[in-house]
């Protein structure tokens, strides 16, 4: 019965996590090009593999996986020549300053001092061939990707993806870290859009049912504890009366 | 103790700014030649319980990793830099900027900002001045006998003095612009001044290429869309809100943690 106890406290903190990760997709509910993620709780797979190994212990609940949801955002016109968006799947490539290269599916760009495309907080776009060069010209970026600068050609912007995106880890800042040795495919085939934004993919309504199943869960699992700790109190009162 | 609440306040804060950010595009609807700002939101840092790729037990490993982010952050405001509509005045000394590029202004100081305000005034000694009495760069000074002021599209000035028949020049306005307008530095009185990132002012002739065109008489207006802003205040007040219910809820469960010992 006291393991119960355990069981039914540790039922309660991945509950505690789901919630975290719901408040940060809240959070960014207005974040360009956010991706939300949702959180697995460990619990169903591993009572699948007791029902076969005929393991009677149950298994307590833990995080299992987080899964990053890279369907897209809805588009929001801007009108601004520097707000890019990609029309399918893809990210933009950007370059830090220690040369390392991260993804990103959030296009408001502003031109740098040397009239480089930068991504705010000040990573380079980079397209084939290195950073875009568009001077203080204006810029116009087709379908295709070709950034011309006052209407001569000055780079190309190609979309590249990862063969498995659940490689890709969240840096912050909305870019995503490519893991060292994978390869970076191109996608020549999506579009990019000039003067839209991809708006964050979280859809509030279905965050704010994760956050009352989590709080709910979070709220069964207290009561059991209780439930279990009263029995307990019983069980002492009497053979303590007797 | 929970961490959804930081979070969640995180992205309480970052509404607030935006819907501060709102409030002064929204106060400036009538500001000659402003510019509206725009918030731009990232995510944060993430704390990694199990990065990709990690070896779990039997030699396989996690497909994908474990993290989760601390909230929201404002990085940036961006001006957006599109053409206000003109407002036709017919004022002479009334100028506005047809494309890209900033009147040059001195400060008291004697240091050099930048405006796309041409509400300009004639002071004193004749010298034409903003309407903070600012002197406008390049100097030009307004003969007292002037009957009429002409400016050019190419920012040429010229006037009419009486008794003579024909036009004196008297100078050239320059217009300044910046690799990376949105890199300036916002001093309010409708002044700019360049930084690092702003990139050296490119000095040019209005009309000539990039530069834009002056037209007098008329005001460039703001281009703030009160419709546009309207439409972004709800969504977020919308996004406070939320963020307040992911705060009361994460508090609810640390209420219900603590009352596990009765």
């Amino acid at each position: 019965m006291i393991k119960g106890l355990f069981t039914s406290g540790s039922g309660m903190i991945p509950q505690l996590k789901k919630q975290e990760a719901t408040a940060n997709n809240l959070a960014n509910s207005r974040t360009t090009g956010y991706k939300k993620d949702a959180l697995f709780v460990k619990e169903l797979s591993k009572a699948r593999q007791k029902v076969a190994d005929r393991i009677t212990e149950w298994q307590r609940p833990m995080l299992d996986d987080i899964y990053t949801d890279y369907t897209f955002g809805n588009f929001d016109k801007t009108g601004n020549p520097l707000d890019l968006a990609i029309d399918g799947e893809g990210f933009f490539t950007l370059q830090l300053d220690d040369g390392t290269h991260v993804l990103s599916r959030a296009g408001s760009f502003t031109v740098n001092n040397a009239g480089q495309i930068e991504f705010p907080g000040g990573a380079l776009l980079v397209g084939e061939g290195g950073p875009i060069p568009v001077g203080e010209g204006q810029v116009e970026v087709g379908a295709d990707g070709q950034v011309f600068s006052n209407g001569a050609l000055v780079g190309r912007i190609t979309p590249v993806t990862v063969a498995d995106l659940m490689q890709l880890e969240k840096l912050g800042n909305s870019m995503f870290l490519v893991p060292e040795g994978t390869e970076l495919l191109p996608v020549p085939a999506s579009p990019i859009q000039q003067g839209y934004l991809e708006a964050s993919n979280v859809d509030v309504v279905r965050e704010m049912v994760e956050m009352i199943i989590a709080f709910r869960n979070f709220e069964a699992n207290a009561r059991s504890l209780q439930a279990q700790e009263q029995s307990l109190e019983h069980l002492f009162n009497r053979v303590a009366g007797q | 103790m929970i961490k959804a609440m930081r979070t969640a306040a995180s992205g309480m804060v970052a509404q607030q700014m935006n819907v501060d950010n709102i409030a002064n595009n929204l106060s400036n609807v009538n500001t000659t030649g402003f510019k509206k700002s725009k918030i731009e939101f990232q995510d944060v840092l993430y704390q990694n319980y199990r990065r990709p790729g990690t070896s779990v037990a039997l030699g396989s490993q996690v497909p994908s990793g474990l993290a989760i982010g601390y909230g929201t952050r404002v990085v940036a405001t961006s001006r957006e830099q599109s053409q206000g509509d003109l407002q036709a005045t017919n004022n002479p000394l009334d100028l506005s900027i047809s494309g890209d590029g900033y009147f040059q202004v001195q400060n008291p100081d004697g240091t050099i900002s930048y405006t796309r305000d041409g509400a300009l005034k004639i002071n004193a000694d004749g010298r034409v001045v903003t309407a903070d009495g600012y002197f406008l760069l390049p100097e030009i000074t307004i003969p007292e006998d002037a009957t009429a002021i002409a400016v050019g599209t190419d920012g040429v000035v010229q006037v009419m003095v009486a008794g003579q028949d024909d036009v004196t020049e008297l100078g050239q306005i320059e217009l300044a612009r910046f690799l990376n307008p949105n890199g300036l530095l916002a001093l309010g009185h409708n002044l700019a001044a360049t930084t690092v990132v702003s990139g050296d002012p490119i000095l040019g002739t209005p009309g000539e290429a990039g530069f834009g065109r002056i037209d007098q008489g008329y005001l460039e207006m703001s281009n703030v869309r009160v419709v546009d802003e309207m439409v972004n205040m709800i969504v977020a007040q919308r996004a406070y809100e939320i963020n307040s219910k992911a705060i009361q809820t994460a508090d609810d469960m640390a209420g219900i943690a603590n009352n596990l010992k009765r």
